[in-house]
């Protein structure tokens, strides 16, 4: 459906984005995660066409963005960082802009309709949208990017500024959004790629720093295996015994959660499942091993690993 | 181009901006109406005309200053850029609010042609003639007040720029008059405006004329598209 060919954005001497290609299938819902200034906003202009690439181009659905500018906007529904709306008109006054705008063929009142009431803006349709509250704004902004009824809905940190109930009826509308529509949406918060992507990208300092699905990219750049052991016993030993076990990196005391017992944090080589030789050491020595519990990476200490590995998030 | 024409025009009608403009413009129209032409007995048309040349030098930097200052602040030129429409659609489509506007504020002129022709006697050919001079006058203004709102963030610069060019463009024959210098008086013949809004408002259909002020608004018209396409790749 979408795809990126070698995207070159560079503002004067710094380059923005460095050589981006990536591809979007159809019905897909991909996040563009990354820290601030990392070039997700830079991607999504060119690929709308508010922004130049210096070099490379996209092909949406067959139209080249370059060849055809206009037929490629029209495939594409657009929700920038800041909702591009218009003060002071009423968001019926705007919504229709929009549709003349985008020179829309549907019936105007039902296509407006189906929009709203799938936003759920219909109690606001009058008021002005000056007067309207963030929350409101964003969906009025939502709302604009889906008259014409696009194939492709480019969201550009949907969520930002909301509070977490608004935050997660946003999430649940993307989801159903994703349904009939091919999302790319950006973001920088974990959970919401978490909970709404079937895939993400991570971009980091203008690259393409990972791509895949959430279980890929923990399994892919999770380092080593951590666990967390809760052992009755006399702590100082514990922890000097389990230290000297072969592959063993780490282990770090946590706080006390049963009278009588330990929790330790064990770290260690990625090669090595020191399960088995964990127990029988403990079982030799005596010591009860209450509970044991695999720590797989999370998505945010994989990201925090991609965006480190790369030499820091920003300069 | 025409979404945003209706939007820009619905602005000007529900913003005070439009009614500054129109307040402006007629209230000092009207003076000079007064003052020159009534009180003085005077039945000369052209005078009516001739001074609005001028007043709008003040007045059409009203109507352009918030062309594009306001959407690049709040951002909203994105809906626009990214519209399936081309940016000369969008650039034409705010020139023509803006010039629909100033139609608008054409209107009450009949009235003052109406009183002079009554109470004395107006040439049919002299009053076309300035029909068309104020016309095109008014589009080359318009557009030359847009390419200043067009480079700048702030709607303040955008009307004091407007105004500043504008004046230069209408007031260069003074300023040739005063510097005798043979290139200066060669620029001031290219650039003026009043010298040829002067030759058209004797009722004579001077082509060159028109056909200044129809390329001074091309010229601008497509200025302003070049820059706002040149940004996109900055």
């Amino acid at each position: 459906m979408i795809e990126v060919k070698n995207i070159v954005k560079k503002y004067g001497d710094k380059c923005a984005v460095n050589d981006v290609s990536f591809k979007v299938e159809t019905g897909e819902i991909v996040g563009f995660l990354g820290p601030n200034g990392a070039g997700k906003s830079t991607t999504m202009n060119i690929l709308t066409g508010y922004l130049s690439a210096n070099s490379g181009t996209a092909v949406i659905d067959g139209v080249d963005i370059l060849e055809d500018p206009t037929a490629a906007k029209r495939m594409i529904g657009f929700l920038p960082e800041q909702p591009p709306l218009y003060m002071d008109m009423t968001v019926r006054e705007y919504l229709n802009f929009v549709y003349d705008l985008k020179g829309c063929k549907f019936p105007r009142k039902e296509h407006l309709r189906e929009i709203c009431e799938l936003i759920k803006i219909q109690d606001v349709y009058d008021r002005m949208i000056k007067n309207l509250s963030k929350g409101y704004r964003q969906r009025v902004g939502f709302a604009q990017a889906l008259v014409g009824n696009p194939p492709v809905l480019i969201l550009d940190e949907p969520t930002v500024g909301l509070d977490p109930r608004q935050i997660i009826e946003i999430r649940n509308l993307i989801s159903r959004l994703g349904k009939k529509h091919t999302v790319i949406l950006s973001t920088h918060i974990l959970q919401e790629v978490q909970s709404v992507c079937d895939r993400i990208i991570v971009i980091n300092k203008g690259r393409v720093v990972a791509d895949g699905d959430a279980d890929t990219l923990t399994y892919n750049t999770a380092g080593n295996r951590r666990l967390v052991a809760r052992i009755a016993g006399g702590k100082a030993e514990i922890k000097k015994a389990i230290r000297g076990m072969d592959g063993v990196l780490f282990i770090d005391e946590l706080p006390q959660k049963e009278k009588g017992t330990y929790e330790f944090l064990i770290e260690a080589q990625p090669s090595v499942d020191i399960r088995k030789p964990l127990f029988r050491m403990l079982a030799e020595r005596g010591w009860v091993l209450m509970g044991l519990k695999s720590m797989d990476m999370s998505l945010e200490d994989v990201f925090v690993n991609l965006i480190t590995g790369e030499g820091g998030a920003e300069e | 181009m025409i979404a945003v024409w209706k939007r820009e025009l619905r602005s000007y009608l529900k913003s005070p901006v439009g009614y500054v403009y129109l307040f402006l413009y007629l209230i000092i129209m009207g003076a000079c109406f007064s003052i020159f032409n009534v009180a003085r007995y005077n039945s000369e048309v052209s005078y009516y005309f001739y001074y609005s040349c001028y007043v709008l030098i003040l007045v059409v930097p009203i109507l352009t200053m918030k062309l594009f200052p306001e959407e690049r602040r709040n951002k909203t030129d994105q809906i626009l850029i990214t519209a399936p429409i081309s940016i000369t659609q969008m650039v034409l489509g705010k020139f023509f609010a803006a010039y629909s506007m100033f139609l608008i504020s054409l209107i009450p002129s009949v009235f003052a042609v109406g009183f002079l022709a009554v109470n004395g006697y107006i040439e049919g050919g002299i009053l076309a003639g300035n029909y068309i001079a104020i016309l095109l006058a008014g589009a080359a203004y318009i557009a030359i007040a847009m390419l200043m709102a067009c480079i700048t963030e702030s709607q303040i610069i955008a009307f004091m720029m407007g105004f500043f060019t504008l004046l230069i463009f209408a007031i260069c024959d003074v300023i040739s008059t005063v510097i005798n210098n043979s290139f200066v008086t060669k620029l001031v013949n290219v650039i003026s405006i009043t010298s040829r809004f002067q030759k058209l408002s004797t009722g004579l259909f001077d082509f060159s004329a028109i056909f200044y002020f129809l390329s001074i608004t091309t010229v601008f018209l497509f200025l302003i598209i070049r820059i706002i396409d040149k940004r996109r790749w900055s």
